[in-house]
């Protein structure tokens, strides 16, 4: 093998690589950090994996070309067909993690993960630093991974590639080729015998295993987790028992879920013995959802073929079906968990304009579905009218709801930033609150982070009890990752003091924050580990709970219609030991997630455990 | 799921009684044991009994979510003048939301003014019902163990000095124990008493 680093790192440089990029492309420029060709492999600890960015591609696409350009040669006689695969094979940053050797760049890896395997789109190593082992060491971290997670890893290698002697002696097996290509993988490993949808390999366990293994939190609990986690479908016959007037719930809940309209009339959120309510209605496809059944009229939930237990569904608000002064169909103006009145003025999210949007966000998603869930009544904005008629008649039901909640597209346009989208909940909550004679009734408004004068704007003209600027994401590089949008409007910063200002005005035990659990360990740039992951969560409980802060976690569902569709999403076992952690802290702050219980939310585990709880 | 208990008939017709008491006793997670008056606890059509609790944070809510998620048993005391009973089951379901948590704030509503409030209504499945009433639980006690933990200075065993050997028990002694006559134990015990006298 001729050793060309000289050369190599020229002809980057040559191609313009940005300043913060030039230390480790200079690095590899300096000879004396640069291994010697057949030198002894190297250990695995110095070889690391930092993210790319669009100004690695130079580097990036000069190396696949250099590294390549000979098979593809082999491969295609014709110019064009030869340009053709390096025009398809293009750097990618939103899926390529540069290869470093002690902090040189030596190469990269751009792997595509999905619901049952991890693609292994390329991986190159620098000429200068083959033979050492460094695409050893990363392919065996990528197949450990895989295999933690109960992925098949695959890839695809030109026949004319020695690199598939290297892929056969990490354990990869021919099980496909054409002309070109062989295809490989490393399968999955063996599917659990528990028909329980964990992932084998990764340590976890189905609900009662779990259940066994941590005795203080309870079998409902981790049930209602992984319902969520791994979705719900329907039978026809249960579909058939909830199409009638005591548990149809219309088209308008399963804008909750993926955004789609229904073929037929949904139920509204699945009910467990305990009390509980669950949202996980959409037929989750790939994730071995759980069934609900009608047998001997009762609702059964089935794992597979084994038995779960009894389950219900909220019944139908009798305001379904009504109609507003306007003629407006009530159940689009609001929307019914079994205590909770949800109600979102404003059906449009401004930071999906230029792609800011949460990246595990997919409401919003498909504006044509909602108008056809409230035969195309639905406006961007509610009217305010509207509103209060729902309300008023929501109220005739006896003992329905307990809370109203509001919630809405983020909205930062104003003089201040969100000044919009405050007029419009102060608004829209002074609809509400005519419906009351107190001035102050139970809700709970999930907003964006606003500062102090609008802060104690809705708590002096309005009815608002509660507050939830919702961090979604605590660690702060994965923040600006993830959500892009609150990472502008009005940065992380923003956000926690948002959350901190308004415990001075609507008291502690008032202010809520809620973490999306397990989207920090979404690929590529998430934690490596879901201790990583837990560790982050703890971190951030507890810097709230210190505020007087609640800080509560849901399990993170991989939307269709979201940038991470398809993201492998963490073990139960992760959930259960999150939410008794989280529980832990703010038992130990003497704080209650009351707002967010069993009886209004429903989406939060760790709320649940504070069932157990007796006023004193 | 299993079938609730069928509850004997004379528990139905307390239940449905308007002037019965009705408590529910349950334990806390740390085993304290705690006891309610809930009269608005009735039987439903499937045998289970249902009742409506106010607070979600009262002991008597605690410890049915303690009990419905870690299988801890749950009884209720029944109670009407002598007529006593207890049924002893099972945490079977909390109901939030529907026709039958309607209906209970409704009747709530109705007896106790329009501001009467529920959180819940609780679903137990009986498993097991016995009289409790002094009479029936002495009567039991005997069966099991005819000559243990009765005192011999009762009046029905006692004999007074001078007492007629064949006179049997003094005129008011007898005792009802569940609707049977216990003359014949008195007398068992008589003749055990002779026995070991001799």
């Amino acid at each position: 093998m001729r050793v060309q680093r000289g050369r190599a790192v020229n002809s980057v440089r040559a191609a313009g690589v940005p300043r913060h990029a030039e230390k480790p492309t200079a690095t590899l420029a300096g000879a004396p950090l640069a291994p010697t060709a057949r030198a002894a492999p190297v250990a695995a600890e110095v070889v690391t994996l930092r993210d790319s960015a669009v100004w690695d591609a130079p580097f990036a696409n000069v190396l696949m070309r250099r590294v390549m350009d000979h098979y593809v040669r082999q491969t295609w006689t014709s110019p064009e067909d030869v340009e053709t695969y390096f025009r398809k094979n293009q750097f990618d940053p939103a899926t390529t993690r540069i290869i470093c050797w002690r902090d040189v760049a030596v190469g990269w890896l751009s792997l595509r993960w999905s619901a049952d395997e991890v693609f292994v789109d390329h991986v190159h190593i620098h000429p200068a630093f083959q033979g050492r082992g460094i695409g050893s060491v990363v392919l065996r971290r990528v197949l450990a991974e895989a295999r933690a997670r109960g992925l098949a890893t695959r890839l695809q290698v030109l026949r004319v590639n020695p690199a598939a002697r290297l892929y056969m002696r990490l354990g990869f097996r021919v099980h496909a080729e054409t002309v070109t290509h062989f295809s490989m993988e490393v399968p999955a490993p063996a599917a659990s015998a528990t028909g329980n949808g964990c992932r084998p390999g990764t340590g976890d366990a189905g609900p009662r295993e779990l259940a066994a293994q941590y005795p203080d939190v309870p079998l409902f609990v981790i049930l209602k987790m992984d319902v969520q986690r791994r979705g719900l479908r329907m039978t026809t016959a249960a579909l058939d028992a909830v199409q009638g007037p005591e548990y149809n719930y219309g088209r308008s809940y399963v804008l909750y879920g993926q955004g789609e309209a229904a073929p037929r009339y949904a139920p509204g959120p699945l009910l467990l013995r305990d009390g509980t309510s669950v949202l996980a209605l959409a037929d989750a496809g790939g994730r071995n959802p759980y069934t609900v059944d009608r047998i001997d009229d009762r609702f059964v939930l089935f794992d597979g073929d084994a038995y779960v237990d009894d389950v219900d569904f909220t019944s139908r608000p009798a305001y379904y079906g009504k109609r507003t002064r306007r003629g407006v169909p009530m159940e689009s103006i609001a929307s019914a968990r079994p205590q909770r009145l949800d109600i979102n003025p404003y059906r449009f999210c401004h930071f999906w304009e230029g792609g800011n949007q949460c990246k595990y966000c997919a409401y919003f998603t498909d504006v044509k579905a909602q108008e056809r869930c409230a035969d195309g009544r639905v406006a961007r904005e509610v009217d305010l009218e509207d509103v209060y008629d729902t309300v008023r008649e929501a109220l005739q039901e006896p003992g329905r709801f307990s809370q109203v909640m509001l919630t809405s597209g983020a909205d930062y346009r104003g003089e201040r930033t969100f000044d919009f989208e405050v007029d419009r909940h102060i608004a829209t909550l002074q609809a509400i609150g005519r419906n009351f004679r107190t001035r102050r009734f139970a809700s709970q408004l999930i907003g964006c982070a606003y500062d102090q004068t609008q802060l104690r704007r809705l708590h002096a003209e309005t009815g608002l009890t509660a507050y939830c600027p919702d961090i979604e994401v605590w660690d702060a590089r994965l923040f600006e990752w993830i959500c892009p949008g609150k990472a502008k409007w009005p940065g992380r910063d923003g956000w926690i003091r948002s959350a901190l200002d308004a415990v001075d005005i609507f008291g502690p035990g008032n202010v809520y924050t809620n973490a999306v659990a397990g989207v920090e360990l979404a690929r590529p740039h998430g934690f490596a580990t879901e201790d990583e992951a837990l560790a982050s969560h703890v971190e951030g409980c507890e810097f709230f709970a210190r505020h007087g802060i609640v800080y509560l976690s849901l399990v993170w569902i991989p939307w269709r219609g979201s940038q991470f569709a398809n993201q492998a999403q963490p073990s139960l076992r992760f959930y259960v030991r999150l939410i008794r952690e989280l529980r832990a802290i703010r038992k130990a702050h003497g704080l209650l997630a009351r707002n967010d219980d069993y009886r209004h939310c429903g989406n939060h585990g760790d709320s649940d455990l504070e069932r157990l709880e007796v006023a004193a | 799921m299993t079938d609730a208990m069928v509850l004997p008939a004379e528990v139905l017709a307390l239940l449905r009684h308007a002037g019965t008491r009705k408590v529910v006793a349950t334990t806390g997670p740390d085993g304290a044991p705690h006891v309610a008056v809930r009269d608005a606890l009735e039987v439903l059509e499937d045998g289970t009994l249902a009742f409506p609790e106010e607070l979600d944070s009262s002991r008597t809510s605690r410890d049915l979510v303690h009990a419905i998620w870690f299988q801890r048993p749950v009884a209720v005391g029944i109670d009407r003048g002598d007529d006593r009973w207890v049924v002893r089951g099972t945490a079977e379901r909390c109901l939030i939301v529907g026709p039958l948590f309607r209906r209970f704030l409704v009747a709530a509503r109705q007896r106790e003014g329009p501001d009467a409030d529920i959180a819940a209504v609780w679903v137990i499945r009986p498993e097991v019902a016995w009289d409790e009433t002094p009479a029936a639980a002495r009567a039991r006690d005997h069966e099991r163990r005819p000559y243990a933990g009765a005192h011999l200075d009762r009046a029905s065993i006692r004999r007074e000095a001078g007492e007629d050997l064949d006179a049997g028990p003094a005129p008011g002694r007898q005792r009802r124990v569940g609707g049977e006559d216990v003359a014949d134990s008195i007398a068992d015990l008589d003749q055990a008493s002779e026995a070991s006298r001799r």
